[in-house]
């Protein structure tokens, strides 16, 4: 909000210059956004917290400043004289609702002239952002910058049976307001009625069947105390805000409803030459008591850490016009000033205390610690691991959005998982949670593609989301997704290339899982809608499927743009972050040396490495220690049907030399049953 | 025989210095010493044939003239292997000025480094680290937090709602009422985590990281949330860098500060990073209200604690420089490898 040194100068004395104004009011919580000069003014714009709605004023602020500057607050001119009529005579009040209106007041000014308003008024309107209308608006715009209290002036002319009624809107009532636009009411909301129907949205906007116009002679004016809930939801569920709104729901002064009728009705007497009636009509079925707390000395020196005055204490909270009453030696009754809404508990009152001592003269210490939990937890260090992991094996951190497009999405999931869908997205194409990582990561490949980044490898950490059938609460995940596309090596010069595959992607993972001493990790061909059919894996540890890995369907990857083989994987990160890490054990190095053989076969196209290994692993042969697979081969020289492996074999016994006669024989036995079993021979 | 020898003398010695490299010495080697037809050992063979007054004169001769043909091949043998040494070393020359091959590692997300720095930091002073759902009830994004139903403080929070109660938690703060719901003080904790506004512009994306952090015990005082927070600004920012504490609103925390650090950039003289203030907004603090304390039923008399919030991509915007925050999840390869080193 904006406010006028000038205006605010009317109210109290302000003996420092404006700047450091601006840097005080910054540290007692006024957050002064910018000081702007504008001739013989200064504008100030504060940020008001929520909770300081009695802020909102000129008024408001000079309490503040004059409680800084321990200086006092004069009030602007509040008189004028009545004629003999009785504004009980012209208009009657009542309130049903009074539920959502604790008090109301009003009063009647007759043969008012309408016109622009005077020079000076328009000025400080103007000043402080606000349209000058006409005269009597005007001054009821006044009045609310100044006091802070917002006034509405009713067409006394217009209003049906001489009848105001505070009352709830009826079911499919209406109301055309001063902006315009015809809005559907229901029972929720408060309205100001005549006889037969609205003529204001209460606290909110006025009706423009209502509206002061330029023939309107007799004004009914407005002040009045609404529930500040009911005017939030009003306004929230029509959409509609409005400076009147903006102050009642952040709690308006009920105590200033008739000054502020006061003020206005100088102003009209002085600038529309009216007659203001006499009396005031103030319906406030409960009267409200003036609020009350307790504060003790100990516990503003505890909580805060510094030892605060007795004298000091009395002396903030006196300048801000609470009135404190020693109940003992070391506490206080204290009574609340109306207008400050956001002070309840003795909490409140010692952070007013703390803002007025200082903030920044409370010394610093540190806390006591006294036993507790301490230290990163498992999943942390594992997570940390695992980024450390992923990063030193090539792949570059990715964060992707939680939100995304479902049509995208729904490639990448399951008819049966069903996404969380937001109410509100911010755009269209973010409109439901993801249950999967790849739309997101294969945008970024799309994206570095595009940008000529052709060689590239990423992983992401977060989660995703799924409605669990039968629960409120849906299932977050931590994942891990991979990504890796282009050529493996990077392009330095003197370096070999050759295209990313499935067996980086592959390893990558098995290194993972290695790492923490897991061998429980397998990877079996599977049918994935979203791979290419021949490339794909179902990934499983301890034998539940954990994920999903393979190379991108062409069609998808024809579909998002990216013009080379793309592999992704998604593995549920839990069993990575839970598992309990298996302790390296040690093997004796052996003590005799090993005896390497290297053996090419042909097998039928189809076979599987897995199923060799576990032929060879059944085989008897205690002096079989390790067989490796160094070359893997289907083309030219080899026949249409079959494939070349290459298996390396190291043959070793740990208590003597192998002779080797032995060797050939364990080999010869091998060889034989590769043959016999998977139809092997030998090239 | 003297002056055949003599002559051989000669010759050796102008055929050796057209001799440039290991081969051809070899060959004069030969040509000289060869056992069977070496032009000195076949005159040395001759020796014996010569008249006995002639023999100790001339053999004499021929031994001087052998040792110095030997002589004079091992130097010149040398030499010859020197030069070829030094003709290797040449030949071996690489340019070092060449750049280096760095090894295929990729970079951590410059969010995730800001995260785990100050995580090290807490972690170092004794805060375990917890964390909460993403998806959330209004209950504890709001309601348990002070922030009731239908009260403006929930304005500055635009939130994305996925049901009646559900929401995407705008803030880590729900985290807190979980923790002190299932633990006892002494509490001290911090919450990293991802959340959700409703707010897209150069320094706002609609999903975010924050960094929470909180503290219960007996006898804690804003002094201690003072302390804190110092320590924290000057081992992240450097040690330089001063905290100014501002009064501010927050619905669960009273007093409630908003936290500025002198401008790491210009030492707080005023510059385009601090708009010319010399300070820095950067957290938002304050000691825990007592109605939360009474939310999850700890003794508002007996303990007392403080919470801090702060935005982590904010951090990592104004740590790195980066102008547009939008550029962490964009993740172009050229933004994350600039964070390579960081590792």
């Amino acid at each position: 909000m904006k406010y006028s040194w000038n205006w605010l100068s009317t109210f109290v004395e302000i003996d420092i210059e404006p700047e450091e104004l601006a840097s005080r009011l910054s540290m007692i919580g006024l957050e002064v956004e910018s000081v702007r000069s504008t001739g013989d003014d200064c504008i100030f714009d504060i940020d008001v917290t929520t909770n300081r709605g009695d802020c909102l004023s000129m008024l408001g602020l000079s309490r503040e400043i004059a409680a800084l500057l321990g200086k006092r607050v004069t009030l602007p001119p509040m008189t004028y004289t009545e004629t003999e009529n009785r504004t009980s005579d012209l208009v009657q009040v009542k309130v049903e609702a009074p539920e959502l209106c604790p008090r109301y007041c009003g009063k009647v000014v007759k043969g008012v002239k309408i016109a622009s308003s005077p020079q000076w008024l328009t000025e400080r309107l103007l000043a402080v952002g606000l349209r000058p209308i006409n005269s009597v608006v005007d001054i009821t715009n006044f009045v609310l910058a100044e006091l802070g209290h917002p006034l509405h002036a009713f067409d006394l002319g217009t209003v049906t049976g001489h009848q105001v009624v505070v009352r709830r809107a009826q079911t499919r009532e209406n109301i055309r307001t001063i902006d315009g636009v015809e809005r559907a009411l229901d029972p929720d909301m408060l309205v100001i009625a005549d006889q037969h129907r609205p003529i204001a949205i209460a606290g909110v906007m006025g009706g423009a069947n209502s509206e002061i116009a330029q023939q309107t002679t007799d004004i009914f004016i407005e002040s009045a105390y609404f529930d500040p809930i009911s005017i939030r939801r009003t306004s929230k569920k029509l959409n509609l805000t409005s400076d009147a709104s903006f102050r009642f729901e952040r709690g308006a002064d009920p105590q200033a409803l008739t000054k502020a009728i006061d003020r206005a009705c100088h102003l009209f007497q002085k600038i529309c030459g009216g007659e203001v009636c006499s009396g005031v009509i103030d319906i406030q079925p409960q009267p409200l008591q003036p609020r009350k707390t307790w504060l003790r000395l100990n516990r503003i020196n505890s909580l805060i850490g510094v030892k605060i005055e007795k004298k000091r204490v009395e002396e903030f909270l006196t300048r801000l016009n609470f009135e404190l009453q020693r109940r003992d030696a070391d506490s206080w009754t204290v009574t609340i000033p109306s207008y400050r809404g956001d002070v309840e508990k003795e909490i409140d009152l010692i952070e007013e205390i703390a803002r007025f001592y200082g903030y920044n003269r409370v010394s610093s210490t540190m806390p006591l610690w006294k036993g507790g939990e301490a230290g990163p937890p498992t999943w942390i260090e594992r997570e940390g691991l695992i980024r450390r992991i992923m990063v030193a094996a090539g792949y570059n951190e990715v964060i992707n959005y939680s939100f995304i497009d479902d049509n995208t999405e729904s490639l990448f999931r399951t008819k049966a998982e069903k996404p969380v869908r937001l109410q509100n997205p911010i755009a269209e194409q973010m409109g439901i949670l993801r249950t999967s990582f790849f739309p997101g990561m294969i945008s970024n490949l799309a994206w570095n593609i595009n940008r000529g980044i052709k060689n590239i490898r990423t992983f992401e950490i977060g989660k995703v989301y799924r409605q669990v059938k039968g629960r409120k609460q849906p299932e977050e995940r931590e994942t891990l997704g991979i990504a890796g596309t282009g050529n493996f090596s990077e392009h330095y010069w003197k370096d070999g290339e050759r295209g990313y595959d499935f067996y980086d992607l592959k390893g990558v993972i098995e290194l993972l899982f290695h790492r923490f001493g897991w061998e429980t990790l397998s990877f079996e061909p599977a049918n994935i809608d979203f791979y290419h059919p021949a490339r794909a894996a179902l990934i499983r540890f301890n034998h539940r499927p954990i994920g999903h890995m393979g190379m991108l369907h062409p069609q998808i990857c024809a579909q998002v743009e990216i013009p080379q083989e793309a592999y992704l994987a998604q593995l549920n990160l839990e069993p990575l972050l839970k598992t309990e890490t298996v302790l390296v054990k040690f093997q004796p190095l052996p003590k005799f040396p090993a005896i390497s053989r290297d053996i090419s076969l042909l097998f039928d196209r189809g076979i599987s490495f897995d199923a060799i290994a576990k032929l060879i692993g059944s085989l008897r042969e205690n002096i079989i220690s390790e067989v490796k697979i160094y070359d893997f081969y289907q083309g030219d020289n080899v026949p249409k049907d079959k494939v070349s492996i290459s298996l390396n074999v190291q043959f070793r016994h740990p208590q003597r030399t192998l002779t080797l006669e032995e060797v050939a024989q364990a080999q010869e036995r091998l060889i034989n049953l590769l043959k016999e079993r998977l139809n092997a021979e030998l090239r | 025989m003297k002056d055949r020898l003599l002559k051989l003398k000669r010759e050796f010695q102008a055929e050796l210095k057209k001799v440039a490299d290991l081969s051809s010495l070899a060959e004069l080697r030969n040509r000289y010493l060869s056992r069977k037809r070496g032009l000195l050992t076949t005159a040395l063979k001759e020796v014996p044939l010569l008249p006995p007054q002639e023999r100790p004169i001339v053999g004499r001769i021929a031994n001087e003239v052998k040792v110095l043909v030997e002589k004079e091949l091992s130097r010149r043998q040398k030499q010859l292997e020197e030069e070829e040494e030094a003709q290797h070393i040449r030949e071996a020359q690489i340019d070092v000025t060449l750049p280096g091959r760095l090894p295929p590692m990729g970079a951590l997300h410059p969010i995730m480094l800001v995260r785990e720095e100050i995580e090290k930091i807490f972690l170092e002073l004794g805060y375990t680290i917890e964390d909460g759902p993403e998806i959330e009830t209004d209950y504890y994004n709001f309601v348990a937090l002070n922030f009731p139903k239908d009260h403006p403080a929930r304005d500055s929070q635009a939130t994305f709602l996925i049901g009646e109660e559900l929401l995407l938690r705008t803030q880590t703060s729900p985290v807190q009422i979980r923790v002190m719901e299932k633990r006892r003080p002494p509490i001290r904790i911090i919450v990293p985590g991802r959340c959700f506004r409703r707010d897209w512009d150069i320094t706002h994306t609609p999903n975010f990281f924050q960094m929470e952090g909180l503290v219960v015990d007996e006898g804690i005082t804003f002094g201690d949330l003072k302390g804190t927070l110092e320590y924290f600004v000057r081992k992240l920012f450097g040690k330089q860098t001063r905290a100014r504490f501002r009064p501010s609103f927050f619905p669960f925390t009273e007093p409630s500060a908003e936290v500025d650090i002198s401008c790491f950039h210009c030492g707080g003289k005023g510059c385009r990073l601090c708009k010319h203030s010399g300070w820095i907004e950067i957290l938002g603090a304050g000691m825990v209200h007592p109605n939360v304390f009474e939310v999850v039923g700890y003794d508002p008399e007996k303990y007392s604690g403080f919470a801090w919030g702060l935005g982590i991509d904010r951090v990592a915007l104004l740590l790195y420089g980066v102008e547009d925050a939008r550029l962490f999840y964009e993740n172009d390869l050229r933004f994350l490898q600039q964070f390579r080193e960081m590792l």
